[in-house]
């Protein structure tokens, strides 16, 4: 609006100059000015990244596991490129096939040489060994065809977390470039299967969202299943089989320990947090009949059911806000998806499409529900609340399982190769168009996304 | 044929001779064919692609300039030294357009008195209509009738009058020069000629963000052009459209490249007489739109 106002308010002050200034006056044409018009019909293109070789002022070696000062900044040009390769909407070239700048053009780049190589976008940085072992990190983000600087960053970080400076800087150029929120620096809790098909030991393991710094958590004694990070991010919620016996545990990742929420002889199904993590929704079939139940998310407390509609009915998720909660049941026949309020009350049912609805996940911004749907293929699609607007984002043999990165723009599932069986962990944006495999060391199902950290 | 090869170990039967004959015949000319065939048309060129702007701005008159308004005299010395004949054909003139109207009436009470034999049959109907016309036409058809051929025949030469020849007669009447618009003035079609030209320098540069539901955004700009088509200071956001929760995060990105866009694309090559035209871009558009 600012900007609106602001010509209109010169010609109001300009018109009692125009009288004595005649060449201000605006003739009568211009003072109306030209309108036009102009479309983008190319198809969407990946945008060309050039990141070559971070310089550093004096090469001298570090704790970090990439080597001295030099090397390390290769390394981190690697890291980046990694990245943003895997995002779907870049082109980015990587330090081995670039000339590597001095530490002077960093700040001030030699733009022709990149013009020339058709890069449009170019990534700048630093490595410097700071005071007391640590690692100073600089990155800029240059638009080569404007010569101009668009953002830049600097991290103190640990030898052993370099790694994290690079995933930084990788942040910092995808959320400048896309407008979303960063998510390169995130961990991501999954479950680690090995072992023969009828014989599957199915661990908690987390990781960087590279697939870096790979942890399992639980040794593989009990089947674990359905990971999810807390709404503080400081805790994994999780289902334990041991023996039969299934148990709702939540692990809390800084202190290393775990607490038990609930357990009970009846089969018992996908955990899940509320938005504000006090309470914790779980599925439990109890003669015949499953429900969803939720309980205090600090332990104790007799489980309260929420649904007793005959049949099943599993996998609540809260809205963002905490008043309503999403969740599948067959009381009609097929798994279709329903939506009640938080308190149990006003089920109704929301999918009306072909096929079977299951899975549903609440995005963390509340505009959409993310879910399974099944025709045929098992198929990741998103909806709206109301359920409108329904979307396929993924066309494979059987994805499930949807959860949300923490932005709201991109959600995760896990795929089935048809005829091996072998799972892995993907990602897709809101608009389908841009899918990532995750790499994982062994097999991996139901991922959960963690927090970007601080 | 390898299959056919080791048969023939085993000796062939007639029919499969004969067989292989026929086959090697027709192979045979089957290579001769190719070998004669005349050469394939040659293939159709693509059309070459053009950018067609579609204009919005459409006069009901047009402002080019009337040749007839611009045109010179033929005789326009003859015409400075001696004035005095241009009223003569002025009152000439003047009696044409008084036949004229009457000629007009004439064929207006024609249709009249045919009716008025198919309606004879229904007089109660419209017994008064009837009489009032049936005389006061037949009189009036007869005579304007005959006046039409010979008034043409006769009174013909007060048309070419002695104007004839002069030149034509909008240059001689000076009220016809000023009915005209000015040939400076600039045209719809002018302008909306100066806009695609901008929109073509811009499309190359223009890159809309990617996002769900970012092809809903719309920016609009302004910006100010010097005479050499560079820009003078920045573009300015005059409005943004289409933003919705989805897509809010790559609405401030969508300015950016709309900007961007602009600033790659000048200096701006548009024709510098019609500078006045270009010097201020009051809105220009930024969308994104699918061609498939």
């Amino acid at each position: 609006m600012k900007f609106s106002l602001a010509p209109a308010l010169a010609l109001v002050v300009a018109a009692p100059l125009a009288a004595q200034t005649a060449s201000v006056a605006p003739s009568p044409a211009a003072d109306q000015g030209l309108t036009g018009s102009v479309s983008d019909e190319t198809p969407w293109q990946d945008l060309g990244i050039a990141i070559p070789t971070f310089p550093t002022d004096a090469d001298v070696p570090t704790q970090a596991s990439a080597g001295s000062t030099a090397a390390l900044g290769k390394a981190l040009a690697q890291v980046i490129t990694a990245d943003l390769r895997n995002n779907g909407l870049f082109k980015p070239t990587g330090p081995d096939s670039l000339p590597q700048p001095t530490i002077g053009q960093v700040v001030a780049p030699d733009f022709g040489i990149w013009s020339g190589r058709g890069a449009e976008m170019l990534v700048h940085g630093y490595v410097r060994a700071a005071p007391g072992g640590n690692l100073t990190v600089g990155c800029y983000l240059y638009d080569v065809a404007l010569r101009q600087q668009l953002v830049k960053g600097g991290w103190e970080v640990s030898p052993a977390e370099w790694r994290r400076a690079a995933h930084k800087c990788a942040d910092l150029v995808y959320s400048r470039l896309s407008g979303e929120s960063p998510f390169f620096d995130s961990k991501i809790a999954y479950i680690a299967e090995t072992g023969p098909k009828d014989h599957r030991m199915k661990r908690l393991a987390i990781m960087d969202s590279d697939g870096a710094n790979h942890r399992y958590i639980t040794s593989g004694q009990a089947l674990a299943l359905t990971p999810r990070y807390s709404p503080d991010y400081q805790s994994i919620l999780y289902l334990s089989y041991f023996n039969g016996a299934p148990r709702i545990y939540v692990y809390d990742v800084e202190k290393g320990t775990q607490r038990l929420i609930t357990q009970s002889r009846n089969p018992t199904f996908a955990p899940r947090w509320s938005p504000d993590g006090k309470w914790i929704l779980y599925s439990m079939a109890v003669a015949g009949s499953t429900d969803i139940y939720r309980i205090p998310s600090s332990g104790g407390g007799t489980p309260q059911r929420l649904t007793n509609a005959p049949g099943i009915n599993i996998g609540g998720s809260f809205s963002p806000d905490g008043s309503k909660i999403v969740f599948e049941s067959d009381r009609s026949g097929s798994q279709q998806i329903y939506v009640m309020n938080a308190d149990g009350s006003d089920q109704r049912r929301i999918s009306f499409f072909g096929g079977r609805a299951a899975t549903p996940e609440w995005s963390p911004r509340g505009d959409q529900i993310a879910f399974t749907n099944i025709v045929g293929n098992l198929r990741i699609a998103v909806m709206s609340p109301t359920g409108q607007n329904l979307r396929y984002l993924t066309d494979s043999w059987q994805d499930e399982a949807p959860t949300w990165s923490p932005n709201g723009r991109i959600i995760q599932f896990f795929r089935t190769a048809q005829g091996s069986g072998k799972t892995s962990i993907w990602q897709v944006d809101l608009t389908g168009r841009n899918e990532r495999r995750l790499p994982t060391p062994v097999d991996a199902s139901d991922p959960s996304w963690g927090p970007v950290r601080p | 044929m390898s299959a056919v090869a080791l048969r023939d170990g085993h000796g062939l039967r007639p029919e499969e001779r004969a067989g292989l004959l026929l086959a090697l015949a027709a192979h045979a000319g089957l290579v001769t064919w190719l070998a004669l065939k005349p050469p394939a048309p040659a293939p159709i060129p693509p059309p070459e692609r053009m950018t067609v702007t579609i204009s919005d701005q459409i006069a009901a008159r047009s402002t080019s300039p009337d040749p007839s308004a611009q045109a010179a005299p033929a005789v326009a010395p003859v015409l400075a030294e001696n004035p005095v004949p241009a009223p003569a054909p002025n009152p000439e003139p003047q009696p044409q357009p008084q036949p004229r109207p009457a000629p007009r009436v004439a064929p207006a009470p024609k249709p009249v008195p045919r009716p008025a034999p198919a309606l004879r049959p229904q007089p109660v109907q419209r017994a008064a209509p009837q009489p009032q016309p049936r005389p006061a036409p037949a009189k009036a058809v007869q005579q304007p009738a005959r006046q039409q051929p010979a008034k043409p025949a006769g009174g013909g030469g007060s048309r070419i009058g002695s104007d004839f020849l002069k030149g034509l007669a909008g240059g001689q009447t000076p009220n016809a020069r000023s009915k005209g618009q000015p040939a400076q003035d600039i045209g719809p079609a002018v302008r909306s000629a100066l806009s695609g030209a901008i929109a073509r320098q811009l499309k190359p540069h223009w890159v809309a963000p990617q996002g769900v539901d970012a092809d809903q955004l719309v920016t609009v700009l302004t910006f100010d052009l010097n005479p050499d088509g560079s820009l003078a200071g920045s573009p300015r956001l005059v409005s943004q459209s289409g933003v919705t929760d989805a897509n809010r995060p790559q609405a401030q990105r969508h300015v950016e490249q709309a900007i961007r866009a602009v600033r790659l694309a000048a200096p701006f090559d548009l024709p510098a007489d019609l500078y006045s035209a270009w010097k201020h871009v009051a809105s220009f558009r930024f969308d994104r739109k699918l061609s498939q």
